[in-house]
């Protein structure tokens, strides 16, 4: 599905936010957010879903954004906020099942329809968190519980997914797995519009990065800029260090001064 | 402690039959209910029944509204702008029917509505903090209300004074039917929005963010939930005065035993308050005869308070996880 912001402006408690901001996001493609804390990535998401007010023009597969009721855009992007503010004794089915909100009738039984099981059992297969179904969530470790969000959206069978900084604060093991995950998704055809607070998530996701910097796109081009030191210098105001293989850039960080003995 | 609902409803059903038949049997102050069954028994059978289905399930909807276990329609101010209303009425026209329309029932569901208009604009006014505001607004209308109320006290004369006295302290005592049906439609309509609205009150309780990018239209959804909330609590108020605690307590032990999936908590509600408001009824209004042989009632709105009050801090106290989620 493609996605396209034309001039879009956010201003919030007097402050501008995001700042005439345009892009398109074609079919399949994947693109990742990257910029310093408050440069406006999760406000920029929220406006294309059209969940906060903004200027400008937001179209999913050329239809304005504000012609389309709330389950419309549910039925073409899933998002997994950055946050979730609680789980109040959920159990882990429980807000997989919620995932298909958009496609139920307010009175039909999600077990009466194929189709509703089927989206369900393929997103719990695709996280793996089959053993985890019968659990209450706020049991979960955090890792676990990024998956379980993850499988909900999933649920939502949206050919578009935005992810909210979807690694951050896991271990290493768990980041791993929802990368893997968020491959997999790229494979079946999903446009992935992802929030990377890590670059080294924009890395493994290659495709397409977009920097945003005071609400401003500060550059938009193919991940292989991320190997440009002098631009995530610029982006970052910090000096950054590239680890490389054979096989290309493996993944950057950035340079710590050594603590002296 | 989850059960399977099927097993909770059966439990529940049973409940409610014992409870009617145990107050038919016990009575009043020693004389049998079913020498004036008709007039008297059935009827505030059938009250408290429907007040107390209807309070637990309106608490239900305010707590998954603002993801908070303290929300119900007294913490809101909904049930004290409904008892505003009422007083007013009783005040001022002493109640009963105006054009055949039950002027108190209609002036507890305005008062109501216009101080959930009231609550919902103060918060709207300061964007942000959306959900303190609404309970520390609610909070606020609820004292106002709270206030206005006691200057009618003072103003009233004494025949009234008793009415009103009486009636706030939350009283199921009725005559006929009449009260019976105007609840039971107010009740049966508002019913039918939570019933219908089962999913978006699952999402919402997950968070608004979560729920409109689920496809829930959050605005309109917590619009009807407001709505048919105060309207439940409005039928209830209307005739029974503030039964306090029981949209409190009943939706919170439900969700500890079936979960807390509206399809399965809103029924569990409903039998839950259909059987623990008679219970009680059937204690207020035993409670001086049993004890001191004195034929007189104690308003169940009195015992709703006590045996709530100590659960409620009973269960802050004891359990951790309901702790964290205040």
């Amino acid at each position: 599905m493609v996605v396209e912001a034309n001039h879009l402006t956010v201003t919030r408690l007097g402050r501008v936010v995001v700042r005439d901001v345009s892009f398109r996001i074609e079919a399949g493609q994947c693109v990742s957010v990257i910029g310093p804390n408050g440069a406006g990535k999760s406000t920029l998401m929220a406006a294309l879903l059209g969940l906060i007010p903004a200027q400008g023009d937001v179209r999913l597969d050329s239809k304005p954004i504000h012609q389309l009721s709330r389950r419309q855009i549910a039925r073409r992007v899933a998002y997994v906020p950055q946050i979730h503010e609680g789980y109040l004794g959920f159990r882990v089915r429980d807000v997989v099942e919620a995932g298909r909100y958009a496609h139920v009738d307010p009175l039909e039984s999600l077990q009466t329809d194929e189709r509703h099981t089927q989206a369900i059992d393929s997103a719990v297969k695709a996280c793996r968190i089959s053993s985890l179904l019968d659990r209450r969530v706020d049991t979960l470790s955090g890792g676990e519980r990024q998956k379980v969000w993850l499988a909900a959206a999933l649920a939502q069978q949206s050919p578009t997914l935005f992810l909210d900084e979807p690694t951050t604060a896991l271990d290493p093991a768990h980041q791993a797995e929802l990368v893997r995950i968020m491959q997999q998704s790229l494979q079946t055809e999903h446009t992935l519009l992802v929030i990377c607070h890590d670059l080294n998530l924009a890395i493994a996701l290659g495709g397409r990065v977009i920097a945003l910097r005071d609400g401003a796109v500060f550059f938009d081009e193919p991940a292989d800029v991320i190997e440009d030191t002098d631009r995530l210098r610029q982006l970052f105001d910090t000096e950054f260090v590239l680890y490389r293989d054979g096989g290309g850039l493996l993944a950057v960080q950035p340079r710590f001064q050594r603590r002296s003995p | 402690m989850l059960r399977r609902p099927s097993v909770v409803y059966v439990a529940l059903i049973a409940a409610c039959g014992a409870v009617a038949i145990g107050s038919m049997l016990v009575g009043t102050c020693g004389e049998s209910f079913f020498a004036a069954w008709q007039e008297l028994a059935l009827p505030r059978l059938l009250l408290s029944m429907i007040s107390g289905a209807a309070l637990a399930v309106a608490g239900a909807m305010f707590q998954a509204l603002f993801r908070n276990p303290l929300a119900s329609p007294y913490t809101l101010g909904v049930s004290s702008g409904a008892s505003l209303g009422a007083a007013l009425t009783i005040f001022t026209v002493g109640g009963g029917l105006w054009h055949g329309i039950p002027i108190v029932s209609v002036a507890a569901f305005g008062g109501g509505l216009i101080c959930v208009m009231i609550v919902y604009t103060v918060a709207h006014l300061r964007q942000g903090r959306s959900i303190a505001m609404l309970l520390l607004a609610g909070v606020t209308i609820g004292f106002i209300c709270s206030a206005l109320i006691a200057m009618l006290l003072y103003l009233a004369q004494q025949h009234d004074l008793r009415h009103i006295l009486q009636w706030m302290m939350g009283s199921l005592e009725t005559v006929g039917f009449d009260p019976v049906y105007e609840s039971a439609a107010m009740v049966a309509l508002a019913m039918g929005v939570a019933i219908y609205l089962h999913r978006d009150l699952d999402l919402l309780m997950m968070g608004e963010l979560v729920a409109a990018s689920r496809g829930v239209s959050v605005k309109g959804s917590r619009r009807l939930i407001y709505f048919s909330a105060s309207l439940m609590t409005a039928g209830v108020v209307a005739h029974s005065g503030p039964i306090v605690f029981v949209g409190l307590i009943v939706p919170h032990i439900m969700r500890f035993v079936v979960g807390p999936i509206h399809r399965h908590l809103l029924p569990a509600c409903v039998l839950a308050g259909a059987a623990f408001l008679p219970l009680c009824d059937v204690l207020a209004r035993n409670a001086m005869w049993w004890l001191r042989e004195e034929p007189r009632q104690l308003p169940v709105g009195v015992l709703t308070s006590l045996v709530g009050g100590c659960f409620f801090l009973y269960l802050l106290l004891t359990r951790r996880e309901e702790r964290t989620l205040v």
